[in-house]
């Protein structure tokens, strides 16, 4: 463990060869990851990851470097040579006195992993399987199409300590675990899959707070109910996507354009909006890195700051951006707390937390109802979005049709594409109904658990990709 | 502490413990990242890190953990914690280490090139690509991304038989996207280079790649919803490829993961169609002699003519199905479990040009960009429905650019449905902890949504 006089000492030496501002982040990780394929476990795999990145700023260039060789010599040698590339006035003596806070926990938790037998995950993992299994009536031709379930228990304890030349020195523990069920279906040589996977920024007491059975039911009735389901009507229409996973579409269609790693440099459809009108009057939107042992939150972002909650959308109306503390200083505006790095590896950025849509005021059924003809999307796929055009896919796990304001027959392989900024202003009812739903996002530092969330929105039209009638 | 420090004293604590059979596999990873903005560096990143992951088998059923703290205590926890999580497995297929029968085969030795080269020319590559590509045309308005890159890894297997090898390879490169802006629209190309050897990187090259890419992009409009002939760029090929890789992994084939399960020897694609797994390309940089458990890596012919020959596998799945390991065991880092992937998945070439297979084609599209592969195409089910870009094309000519537009269909199906590949062989986008190289791809037909009307 890195001592606080250590920590000074690396901190100078990044000033001294150039920088103007120096950061340590320090971080110990024990992770497990444990794969059951038909009720048999058939893969642990357990361990540590320590090591600790450096960072140095000259105004707005950044130089990194991590290692995890925790010698002071190498890091203060590592410290030398990235400092040297930033290429700045070398200076005399530099000394950094940091001043240790500690902030309460927004991640407590009430069962460590660690005090948790193997044999008691194995138990959680059986039981999502059994849900899986016996979802459909045993010996039923329904129950006979069940080809696979395929379980995951993962759970991730980091420590990091963050340190930087304005003087934060503070650390931040950060438990989290998740257990995902596939289940796949399998009839006349055809496959499709069902999915369930919720997660918690919380200990092993996660596990008495949602049923573990339910996890491996609800798999198995996507799986189920899409493995017999048409091939989803292809084009323009109207699309009413359900409350939970459902934000993904303002994850990847507004959310990743409103991180300040494109914001910064103009790579993004919504530069230069802040104060103007992006979304209809019924869209708000907030990230929130604060919410009690959410899957997104950290009490201290990855560059020390506490998190915050951050107003994105008001009544359509953009009122700010996500940033980091390099793009805080390119941008003239002050970070939010949101800077994120999956791992020691990765230089922070701006990354969401837990991003979504606020709730409105109609009813579920009567956004259904009042929907002539059009596409349910009852559960969401992944994404992705290229900020810099908006233009963003994603794919329905769950599809319907919604034929004279009834939702009707399943339909499969329906994927959504548009552009942010203009289905933004398509959005024209929102629910009274906000869930949120855990999911990993991927950008240029690395992978990091993200809450995506919504009420039920229908968008009047949105190109669906799908296979022809 | 060294690798084989490590190594020695963690065998020695496996022995006294009373455990038989083992294995290290060790890692040591050095990059170097440079972007640039504006001809200024906007990141700079020079790391390396190194770690290892020891795995027991006691009575068939492994465990495995993995550490980056190279201390005596962490030592003896790693066997502790790998054998306390071989007890929990209750997979009935029995593991194996390498007995260390076969020969190795011999690969030009490592030779750190890019870590001889001074760090300002390094980042004149990429100041040198933002400039190109901006110089290309004026409606180049920004350069998002702009990064030179290089990396060396080791990897070391030493296990209880005796088996003791290491490999060091290296590799380097740049990508960048070009961002093209009509006063209306945006539209991003995307391009890289990536190689073994520094030696005739031609930087310049990638960048007006990207650039051109942007640009012609620009004025996009939707097409009509109805199938179309298609002709995949071979970036989108190799997205496929990777996506198909799932399919040839034996793993998945034993727990009924795999559309092609039990469709050995028989016809599984167009004819024109052979995939193989290569251990060794010239210039690439995914070349490895052994894989992640010391065994021999091979070339395998996967699919020949059209006809499935062979899943791909570790020690594992090979006896299983009674058969040698094929050499594909692999690991991305130590903290990864053991998977089976290629080292470098190729589909031969066929003998048309781009432009002569665009003419064969005469009427349909030319897709140079497919969006949510990691979402819309689903390796179990094969269904594939992707967010698309590319060009029209008419009488054998591309016409215009096209957004917009989604691509639905199976995997399996669209193989089956290749009329002809062109002629070259490239490395496509990496997207894996393997590499794909393939050429451009006529499917016959794709179903295609777009927004334009039917007038």
């Amino acid at each position: 463990m890195l001592q606080k006089r250590d920590i000074e000492e690396v901190l100078s030496v990044l000033l001294e060869t150039g920088g103007d501002f120096g950061e340590l982040f320090f971080e110990d990780t024990r992770s497990a990851e444990m794969s059951m394929t038909d009720g048999k476990l058939e893969k642990v795999n357990t361990g540590r990851l320590f090591g600790v990145g450096l960072r140095a700023f000259l105004e707005t260039k950044a130089v990194y470097a991590y290692t995890n060789d925790l010698s002071i010599d190498n890091l203060k040698a590592t410290a030398r040579r990235i400092g040297k590339a930033l290429k700045g006035p070398s200076k005399g003596s530099e000394s950094v006195t940091l001043s240790e806070k500690h902030h309460q926990t927004k991640l407590p938790v009430l069962t460590p992993f660690e005090i948790v037998e193997r044999q008691e995950k194995k138990r959680v993992m059986r039981l999502a399987h059994e849900g899986a299994r016996t979802f459909a009536p045993a010996g039923s031709a329904l129950n006979d199409l069940i080809g696979q379930v395929e379980v995951k228990y993962l759970e991730k304890d980091q420590y990091v300590r963050i340190a930087n030349t304005e003087g934060v020195f503070t650390e931040d523990r950060r438990r989290r675990t998740r257990l995902i069920t596939t289940v796949i279906a399998t009839e006349y040589g055809q496959k499709e899959t069902g999915s369930s996977s919720p997660g918690s920024g919380a200990g092993f007491e996660f596990y008495n707070l949602i049923d573990p059975k339910e996890v491996g039911r609800e798999a198995a009735r996507i799986a189920l109910r899409m493995i017999r389901a048409d091939f989803s009507p292809a084009g323009m229409m109207p699309v009413v996507i359900d409350n939970g996973f459902g934000g993904v579409i303002f994850h990847e269609a507004c959310g990743h354009s409103l991180e300040a790693t494109a914001v910064a440099k103009g790579a993004s459809v919504f530069c230069g909006k802040v104060g103007q009108k992006i979304a209809a009057d019924c869209v708000s939107a907030v990230d929130d890195g604060t919410i009690p042992n959410a899957w997104g939150t950290c009490t201290v972002d990855d560059e020390g700051m506490p998190t915050q909650r951050n107003l994105l959308i008001e009544n359509g109306v953009l009122k700010g951006y996500l940033i980091d503390h390099i793009n805080a200083r390119k941008m003239g505006m002050k970070p939010t707390g949101s800077g994120r790095r999956e791992n020691y590896t990765f230089a922070p950025t701006s990354r969401m937390s837990n991003t979504f849509l606020l709730p409105g005021y109609s009813i579920p059924a009567e956004i259904i109802a009042n929907t002539e003809w059009g596409l349910y999307a009852k559960t969401m796929g992944g994404g992705s979005v290229q900020p810099t055009t908006g233009e963003f896919n994603f794919a329905v796990l769950e599809g319907y049709l919604i034929e004279k304001g009834r939702v009707s027959k399943p339909v499969r392989g329906a994927t959504l594409i548009g552009k942010g900024h203009e289905v933004l202003e398509k959005i024209d009812m929102v629910g009274n109904n906000l869930a949120r739903s855990q999911g990993m996002c991927g950008s240029i530092s690395g992978m990091v658990p993200a809450d995506v969330g919504q009420p039920t929105i229908r968008v009047s039209a949105l190109l669906v990709g799908g296979r022809n009638q | 502490m060294n690798f084989e420090a490590f190594r020695n004293s963690i065998f020695d604590i496996a022995v006294k413990k009373g455990l038989k059979t083992f294995e290290l596999f060790g890692m040591e990873q050095r990059e170097l990242e440079i972007s640039v903005f504006e001809s200024q560096i906007e990141h700079y990143k020079d790391a390396s890190c190194a770690g290892a992951s020891f795995k027991t088998i006691v009575d068939g059923k492994a465990g495995s953990s993995f550490t980056e703290v190279w201390t005596p205590e962490s030592a003896a926890r790693l066997v502790e914690d790998a054998y306390e999580n071989c007890q929990q497995i209750d997979a009935l297929d029995p593991e194996y280490i390498y007995t260390g029968q076969e020969p190795y085969r011999t690969f030009p030795p490592f030779a750190d090139r890019y870590a001889q080269l001074p760090i300002e020319e390094k980042i004149a590559y990429a100041i040198t690509m933002e400039k190109e590509a901006k110089a290309y045309h004026s409606a180049i308005v920004n350069i998002p991304y702009c990064t030179y890159f290089e990396g060396a890894d080791r990897f070391y297997v030493s296990n209880s038989y005796g088996v003791n090898v290491e490999y060091g390879r290296e590799g380097g490169g740049g990508y960048l996207v070009a961002a093209a802006s009509d006063g209306k629209t945006a539209k991003t190309g995307l391009d890289f280079v990536a190689q073994a050897s520094p030696v005739g990187l031609d930087f310049r090259a990638t960048a007006r790649k990207a650039a051109g890419k942007a640009l012609k992009k620009l004025g996009a409009k939707s097409v009509r919803t109805g199938k179309y002939p298609v002709i995949l760029d071979y970036n989108m090929v190799g997205m496929l490829l990777t996506c198909f890789s799932f399919m040839i992994n034996a793993e998945n084939a034993h727990k009924g993961l795999s559309l092609l399960a039990g469709k050995l020897g028989q016809v599984v694609t167009a004819p024109v169609i052979t995939i193989a797994n290569e251990p060794y390309i010239e210039g690439g940089i995914s070349n490895t002699p052994f894989d992640a458990e010391g065994v021999p890596t091979k070339t395998t012919t996967i699919v020949r003519n059209g006809v499935f020959e062979t899943f791909l596998h570790r020690m594992k799945t090979a006896v299983k199905d009674g058969l040698s390991s094929t050499g594909n065991a692999a690991r991305v880092r130590y903290d990864q479990a053991t998977v089976i992937a290629p080292q470098n998945l190729v589909l031969r070439p066929g003998l048309l040009n781009l432009d002569e297979l665009i003419i064969q084609m005469g009427d349909g599209l030319y897709i140079t960009d497919l969006q949510g592969m990691h979402s819309g195409a689903n390796p179990y089910s094969g269904q594939l429905s992707l967010g698309a870009e590319g060009f029209k094309v008419e009488g054998g000519k591309i016409a215009y650019p096209v957004e917009q537009i989604t691509i639905a269909g199976n995997l399996l199906e669209w193989f089956g449905r290749v009329v002809d590949l062109s002629s070259s062989s490239n490395l496509s986008m990496p997207s894996g902890n393997f590499s794909v190289y393939c050429p451009d791809m006529y499917i016959s037909e794709i179903d295609v949504a777009g927004t334009e009307s039917v007038s």
